[in-house]
């Protein structure tokens, strides 16, 4: 009963428009007639009904073939409405009349022209308020302003447009999302990805503890927002607390709300449209050819050790009698091998029409994609349809279901090598660029000759595990199989009331069930013969199936009151609902290698077992919310709301959290004393605001000590305590205040608004807090522990024809924003675990997180350049690795010895002692002791831009219109470690041709160290890796021309529409990764591990509308 | 439109006042604490936890490492891990893996779960009754005990945790206790065990794999040992002699049943690996298996070319020990791996003799996982014959080297039994018994104990250093860090140390710098 209770409540409340209302008896009648025309006479199939007070329609026939009718009559109160295409309705009162013949007229008088001074208004559900009254920090979109993009995805589209709105694409790969943020990160564990609502009902993604997010994300993301940029009709996005109170605990990271298009009363309209889009990859970093690689690899091998013996690797000699000679005497551009021309074709189909009474939108689509890199594609098939059914004036309902199944084949990723680097990029990409050059793709024969096969490095080789195991990348992405369908369905029913005349008082009650079916098929395989492990290991023939399906519904009753007074200037509405949200999900996955054939590579077939799991999760969340709005002469508004939350995450003491929020706006341009400078100053309103919002746990069952299944022990089944009960777990509030302001200048043809705002998050959630290991648990899922800043300020500005002749006119657009974020105060404990020791390894950065300084610091060493002397002489050789003083003079001990410069000199965390020697890196010695170690780790910068934002004009000459828009961001840093892994000259991986300037003998003058495989510490984490990832890219370029009504008339077509679109036409940036747009990693700390840089495209499309 | 607002009223109340009990969800495939805790198999399965996470890796791995990785029975072999080279290389450091005991503090905190919970099992379920409840306490205080025996072996103080990790709200830094309270803690542990404690399961598999009354014997004897308390430890070993159905199998049949088929007739306790469940990963990567016979450790080349540092063949002046003893070809192969040998100890199933005489290990296939024998016969006889020999007196020692030859004479078949005469004195039985020790237990993770016993006899490394010198080849710096006695505990690990601010660093590890950072 408990768990049904919310609907069985809801269909109750349905139940009741109709059981409330009892009918009046009256007395029977039969009325009888005929429906003609002046110039047609009789007219057949004309609809007659009987409609009551509110126009639903009670009874109904149509005429016969004399144009003749019979009706019963239910009561004579109601009267009969007669209609026929093409003629003018009529509606008669029944009354005591026992026969109505009706004259229809022709619909063919024109219509004089009617002015509509009303303005817009902004609807969520039954609160319904102009918008010129919205006291809150929202940003609106109409996706008009977006016609002709290839976006495969909402939120790219959204990209530069949006004030305060910082989204990264996290790669160019076919089906990747992006990182989205909304006035900056406001937790450091918890997701930061904002609220989608797709028309008033929220989506909703649930994960189960063991789900990898950070992995996950990407793909999970880019499903998210499946929806087909041509269903949509508008996007707001609400950024401050105020706003975002009203979705409390899901709100805290702001919120997109997505309204779709809608049916439209008219004949049908039925509109196509076409894209396709040509993707090419913009020119990466240069790696190395063959030769030159080979030259690196004996240079790097002999350093170190001094031996000619140690660079004899057959590999690299070019030893004709070696027998893989053919196979390792090649110039392979690996990364050429693996990418293409990517394309995409996408069609879609609308029908959209309706009557009086119903209206209807029907959307299918089919999307195809090639990725840039080979063996990546994706196809989706969509579908949408929207059907609203007035039943009366007074009582509506709504159908809404989309249908959407997604095919991924995507790279296959596994730790191939020995990573013994950092950060190992695992996609087809990285492989690609690590791949010794001068290994052939095919095997070839004995005469250079390539065979079909492709080539593989024999497990034989000398060659050390980097290249032994790096598996080669074409086999790869034609040999091994990552396919993932997803089947989503989203049914949504609403249903609408009003208890009185809507055009006097209003009183509205609403409804919706909205359901959420997804489910996910994953199926991998990683044939044994294109790896070099043996047939025991669990890489060998490795196939894996998972399977993961949840079901969320989601249901909101709420009631709208809006009394009308006697005196106008007051205006009030009143709001409340009940809103649930249950969800079901369970997950299956088994991991089997060794299998017999590479043939037969489903999971299911027979190997060794290596995994098999099963997971189930259920939630529940229930909120309470009311709102009211005020509006006093249309200028003086006030608006609040109060939502209580409860979850299934908490015990029982914090199940429930309280979100309030309030908002002021003055439009001060609307009082008599500023009517002088209506003039030019049209629009002036003040914003200010205050709201908190909330932060929930990923997961459920936090509350509970749990026990669960791990296997046996000699035939006993095993239960373990899986977890520690999270007794004092409590919801992260993040409370904001927001003034804003909102200008129009010159009859609002510049429209402005800015904001500022100061966001603190308090009981931040942390996941994953570290406990002490005799604890016997290692970690404690979540833990509230410290608070922290996020502060900062928008601008919009957006100009409408500031440029405008007959035919010629500009539009342009403008935002930027800055945020500002600080650990105010953090728990000791947490501070400790994420404050490791620096553990003197290259490649890695110290991490820190500290109090008053901002999420995503990054620290490390100073690099000078590099030592261009082996020996000190003074005068001659001064750039040599000796210690200086403060004055930059030259230590030296008590007989005049300089003082040598070492790394990690007293041996901390293990490490030994290193003495620099001519062409090492030079690290600046901070601390002026002739030792590099960790006391000279400074504050390199951070990963936060200073401000981001977007631009763009738009263009129009009769039917030709020309969108421009750019985005940018500045100030950020960004560690680049892919450029690290390429140029450090330390393993058997290929480098970028920068190594090619590389210190190679006493007195060169250069900024790349010398080549040291395994040895030495010429990368360390130092700012020569951290780079100014500010750039300004250029984005869209669109033309599109509508061709002219006059021509289309000939061949009946509405209208049709050609565009062309360049997407991401140029970046400017000082950034030397192959793109600058890298999202968040881990400590917040931007990281371009050298993923898919971002396409570009050429975008054809065309739109016929019937 | 009035009745219509009260009805909705009348609802809307009612789903509030249900919406607490609403928001109630349980998980679906876990059960939580509030709902366990109700039956006996309930009870079990915890009590099987204990065992399961003693053949988890994460113990399995240190019982290797900390009792035998670190003696001169053992070098690198092929493709060691960063960790287990640093612990050769005598650089052992606070971020070391091996520094990390989480995995039997989760043994532990099963146990303490265990002993915690289950007595409130008896009223609740019939079948449980006060004497399963304590056979079954015995199980989990001897678990515990092993634990911390083998925490307080490798850290020589440790963080002493008797109660459960139930919630949030509990003080999870624990400080260390002494060596003196935790040893106190365990022999009283096993005193109660050694009351209840089963003499038998029912199965030979059960009786081997969980804790038996020989068990808690053995392991209170061991801990008898290390504690200096060796009249105590002679007895415990006796009770456990006295147990005629525990046989020493025949010398030549010990590499097959023993340590290949397991659950022989001399195992007293036995870690059950299962393909299904756990296979034993550290003997399969360390020691090697079928299709990679070169394991990451190794059995050192000095034993084979340097005969005084081997056990084997020990033949100084007037001695002559273990000129043919098949436990030499049953240990370890004369081929090299890496900087060793390879070792065949638990990962042949024989060595197959050719017409002409030459001998081929035939592996254990990837189908297969060996147990890990934690006591067996040939063990507590030698403790009780280390144990007389430190006790002195003519009568102690001479029966001390009998114990001896029980072990010897099966495993040296041509040979003639050791006689006391050419072992007159205290030291060379004390010296016998050790290397007996040595050759018997070879690679079963005794080795490094045994060596720090006599370590701790003195109170000096100097001894241990005699054994462990070929092994450091002269290398100056790591014969210093094996002089100090701190250093030959292992240190606690850097993370650990940084969420428990309660915890000190075992002396010789303190790095001011490292902590200040």
């Amino acid at each position: 009963m408990k768990s049904n209770f919310a609907i069985t409540l809801l269909f109750i409340l349905l139940l009741l428009p109709f059981t409330a209302k009892s009918e009046r008896p009256g007395v029977e009648l039969i009325i009888q007639g005929t429906v003609s025309s002046k110039t047609d006479g009789a007219i057949i199939g004309a609809s007659v009904t009987e409609i009551d007070g509110n126009n639903r329609i009670v009874n109904g026939n149509i005429t016969d073939v004399n144009g003749h009718y019979v009706l019963k009559i239910k009561n004579s109160e109601n009267r009969i409405s007669f209609t026929y295409i093409g003629y003018v309705k009529q509606i008669r009162k029944i009354g005591n009349s026992k026969s109505i013949n009706i004259l229809l007229e022709e619909n063919t008088q024109n219509i004089k022209e009617i002015v509509v001074t009303a303005g817009k208004r902004h609807s969520e559900g039954g609160y319904n308020i102009p918008k010129r009254e919205i006291a809150t920090a929202m940003q609106t979109i109409d996706m008009k302003e977006m016609e002709g993009l290839q976006v495969s995805s909402v939120d790219e589209a959204l990209q530069g447009r949006i004030a305060g709105l910082d989204i990264v694409s996290n790669s160019g790969d076919a089906g990747s999302g992006t990182s989205m943020r909304i006035r900056g990160a406001s937790s450091i564990n918890g997701s930061s990805q904002p609220l989608i609502v797709l028309n008033g009902v929220p989506y909703e993604m649930q994960v189960t503890q063991n789900f990898d997010y950070a992995n996950s994300n990407q793909e999970q993301f880019a499903n998210l927002l499946s929806i087909n940029p041509d269903d949509i009709q508008e996007i707001s996005v609400l950024k401050d607390a105020a706003a975002s109170a009203v979705w409390g605990s899901k709100g805290a990271n702001g919120v997109i709300m997505i309204t779709t298009k809608k049916g439209r009363t008219g004949p049908t309209r039925i509109e196509y449209s076409y894209r396709y889009t040509g993707t090419i990859q913009p020119q990466g970093k240069k790696m190395l050819n063959g030769d030159d690689y080979t030259m690196l690899m004996k240079q790097e091998l002999f350093n170190p050790a001094q031996s000619s013996l140690a660079s004899n690797v057959p590999e690299y000699t070019y030893d004709k009698s070696f027998p893989d000679y053919e196979n390792y005497n090649n110039n392979t551009d690996w990364v050429k091998e693996v990418t293409q021309i990517g394309n995409i074709s996408d069609h879609y189909l609308t029908l959209s029409g309706g009557g009086d009474r119903a209206t209807y939108r029907v959307s299918g689509g089919y999307l195809s994609q090639n990725g840039t890199i080979i063996g990546q594609t994706n196809s989706r098939l969509s579908t949408r349809a929207y059907l609203d059914y007035m039943v009366s004036d007074r009582l509506k309902f709504t159908a809404e279901l989309s249908y959407s199944y997604e095919n991924f084949n995507r790279s296959y990723t596994f730790d191939f090598g020995d990573n013994n680097s950092p950060n190992e990029d695992l996609s087809i990409l990285g492989i690609a660029y690590k791949k010794m050059p001068n290994s052939s793709v095919y095997n070839q024969d004995a005469s250079g000759n390539n065979t079909s096969a492709y080539f593989r490095t024999p497990t034989t080789s000398t060659l050390n595990s980097d290249q032994l195991y790096l598996v080669n990348p074409v086999a790869l992405a034609m040999g091994a199989k990552n396919n993932v369908k997803n089947y989503r369905t989203l049914p949504t029913f609403r249903a609408q009331y009003d208890f009185t005349d809507p055009n006097k008082t209003l009183l509205r009650y609403n409804m919706y069930v909205s359901f959420d079916i997804n489910n996910d098929k994953t199926t991998l395989f990683l044939p044994g013969a294109i790896t070099n492990y043996g047939w025991t290991d669990e890489r060998y023939n490795r196939a894996e199936n998972g399977d993961r399906e949840s079901v969320t519904i989601q249901t909101d009753n709420n009631i709208a009151w809006q009394p009308s007074f006697e005196n106008k200037d007051h205006s009030f509405l009143l709001y409340g609902s009940l809103q649930t949200t249950e969800g079901n999900s369970s997950f299956q996955n088994i991991i089997n290698y060794g299998l017999e054939s590479s043939n037969a590579d489903d999971a299911s077939t027979a190997g060794y077992l290596k995994e098999e799991k099963t997971e189930r999760g259920h939630w529940r969340s229930m909120g309470i919310l009311g709102r009211a709005h005020y509006s006093y002469l249309g200028r003086y508004i006030f608006d609040g709301t109060f939502r209580r939350d409860g979850s299934t995450k908490f015990g029982n003491g914090n199940k429930w959290g309280n979100f309030p929020g309030v908002s002021l706006k003055w439009i001060a341009t609307d009082e008599p004393f500023m009517a002088g400078s209506k003039k030019w100053l049209s629009m002036l309103a003040f914003r200010p605001g205050w709201g908190i919002a909330g932060n929930q746990p990923e997961f459920d069952y936090l509350q509970y000590s749990r026990y669960g299944n791990n296997g046996s022990y000699a035939g006993m089944p095993v239960s373990i305590p899986v977890s520690l009960q999270l007794k004092d777990l409590k919801w992260e509030t993040t409370s904001s205040v927001n003034y804003g302001c909102d200008l129009g200048f010159f009859d609002d043809k510049i429209l402005m608004d800015m904001n500022v705002y100061f966001k603190k998050t308090t009981d931040m959630l942390f996941k994953d807090v570290v406990l002490p290991n005799s604890s016997g648990f290692g970690k404690l899922t979540y833990q509230n522990a410290g608070s922290m800043n996020n502060n900062g300020w928008e601008i919009n500005l957006y100009a409408n024809k500031i440029v405008s002749s007959k035919d010629f006119s500009i539009d342009f657009r403008f935002n930027i924003a800055n945020s500002v974020n600080k650990i105010v105060q953090l728990d000791d404990a947490i501070l400790n675990t994420y404050n490791t020791n620096f553990n003197y390894n290259n490649g890695s950065y110290l991490t820190r997180i500290q109090e008053g300084n901002s999420f995503g610091s990054i620290y490390g060493f100073k690099y000078k350049g590099v030592y261009q002397y082996d020996k000190y002489i003074a005068g001659s050789q001064e750039d040599a690795p000796v210690g200086r003083n403060a004055n930059g003079k030259v230590i030296t001990d008590e007989k005049g010895v300089p003082l040598p410069m070492y790394y990690n000199y007293s041996k901390k965390s293990g490490g030994n002692p290193y003495l620099f020697r001519g062409g090492d890196a030079k690290y600046e010695d901070v601390n002026h002791d002739g030792n590099i170690d960790n006391l000279d780790i400074v504050y390199l910068g951070n990963s936060n831009p200073l401000f981001n934002g977007g631009f763009g004009p738009t263009f129009r000459y009769k039917n030709l219109s020309c969108t421009m828009t750019f985005n940018y961001r500045y100030g950020n840093k960004i560690v680049n470690t892919a450029r690290m892994l390429n140029e450090n000259m330390y393993s058997m991986n290929n480098q970028s041709t920068v190594v090619n300037w590389r210190w190679r003998k006493d007195g060169d003058v250069t900024s790349v160290p010398r080549a040291l495989y395994n040895y030495g510490y010429n990368w360390l984490g130092s700012d020569r890796f951290v780079e100014d990832g500010s750039f300004l890219r250029f984005k869209y370029l669109t033309f599109n021309y509508s061709i002219p009504r006059q021509l289309l008339k000939k061949f009946s077509v509405d209208k049709l529409n050609l565009y062309l679109t360049f997407e991401n036409i140029f970046v400017l940036t000082k950034y030397t990764g192959v793109d600058p747009e890298v999202g968040y990693g881990s400590f917040g700390i931007s990281e371009d591990k050298g993923q898919t840089p971002r396409a570009k495209n050429l975008t054809l499309g065309l739109t016929i509308g019937l | 439109m009035k009745k219509l607002n009260i009805i909705l009223l009348v609802f809307l109340v009612i789903g509030l006042e249900s919406c607490n009990n609403w928001l109630d969800l349980k998980p679906e495939s876990e059960v939580v604490l509030e709902d366990y805790w109700q039956t006996e198999s309930q009870a079990t399965a915890v009590l099987a936890a204990g065992y399961r996470g003693l053949i988890s890796d994460g113990c399995m791995e240190r019982m290797i490492v900390w009792g035998e990785l670190r003696s001169d029975n053992m070098v690198a072999g092929k493709d060691p891990s960063d960790a287990v080279l640093k612990v050769l290389d005598v650089n052992i450091t606070p971020t070391n893996a091996f520094a990390d005991w989480s995995s039997f503090y989760s043994v532990i905190n099963y146990c303490n779960t265990f002993l915690y919970y289950a007595p409130s099992v008896v009223n609740k379920d019939q079948n449980f009754t006060p004497t399963k409840l304590h056979t079954m306490e015995a199980e989990a205080l001897t678990l515990r005990a092993l634990s911390y025996f083998y925490l307080v072996r490798a850290f020589h103080e440790v963080p002493l945790i008797l109660n459960p990790s139930i919630s949030d709200a509990q003080n999870y830094k624990v400080p260390k206790s002494s060596e003196r309270v935790i040893l106190d803690q365990i022999i009283a542990d096993l005193l109660i065990a050694k009351q209840s404690a089963k003499t038998s399961y029912g199965s030979e598999k059960l009786n081997k794999g969980r804790i038996t009354l020989n068990a808690v014997n053995s392991l209170l004897a061991d801990v008898y040992l290390w504690d200096q308390q060796y009249a105590n430890c002679a007895e415990m070993c006796n009770q456990v002699l006295a147990d005629k159905t525990l046989k020493l199998v025949q010398g030549e049949k010990v590499t097959t049943n023993v340590f290949y088929t397991g659950n022989s007739t001399e195992s007293i306790f036995e870690l059950q690996f299962d393909i299904n469940i756990q296979y034993n990963n550290s003997v399969r990567s360390g020691y090697g298996i079928y299709d990679q016979q070169a394991g990451a450790l190794a059995y050192p080349l000095y034993f084979g070319s340097k005969g005084t540092f081997s056990p084997f063949k020990y033949q100084p002046a007037t001695l002559n020990e273990s000129a043919d003893d098949v436990r030499e070809s049953n240990t370890a192969s004369t081929f090299e791996n890496g900087s060793g040998y390879y070792i065949f100890k638990y990962v042949i199933s024989q060595l197959a003799e050719s017409l002409s005489g030459i001998k081929t290990p035939i592996y254990r296939t990837s189908s297969t996982t060996p147990n890990w024998i934690v006591y067996r016969l040939s063990d507590v006889i030698l403790m009780r014959a280390e144990a007389l020999a430190q006790l002195g007196s003519n009568d102690n020692l001479k029966e001390s080297v009998k114990l001896v030859n029980t072990t010897y004479l099966r495993s040296n078949i041509t040979s003639d039994s050791l006689s006391f005469e050419k072992y007159g004195d205290k030291v060379s039985v004390q010296d016998l018994v050790l290397r007996e020790r040595q050759r018997e237990l070879m690679f079963e993770g005794k080795r490094w104990f045994d060596l720090m016993r006599l370590v701790r006899r003195t109170n000096s490394p100097s001894l241990l250093l005699k054994y462990i010198g070929p092994k450091l080849t002269g290398d100056v710096m790591k014969i210093q860090k094996m002089s100090v006695m701190n250093a030959l505990y292992m240190p606690i690990l850097q993370s650990e140390l940084q969420i428990n601010t309660s915890l000190t660093q075992n002396p010789f590890y303190v790095d001011t710098d490292l902590t200040s950072n």
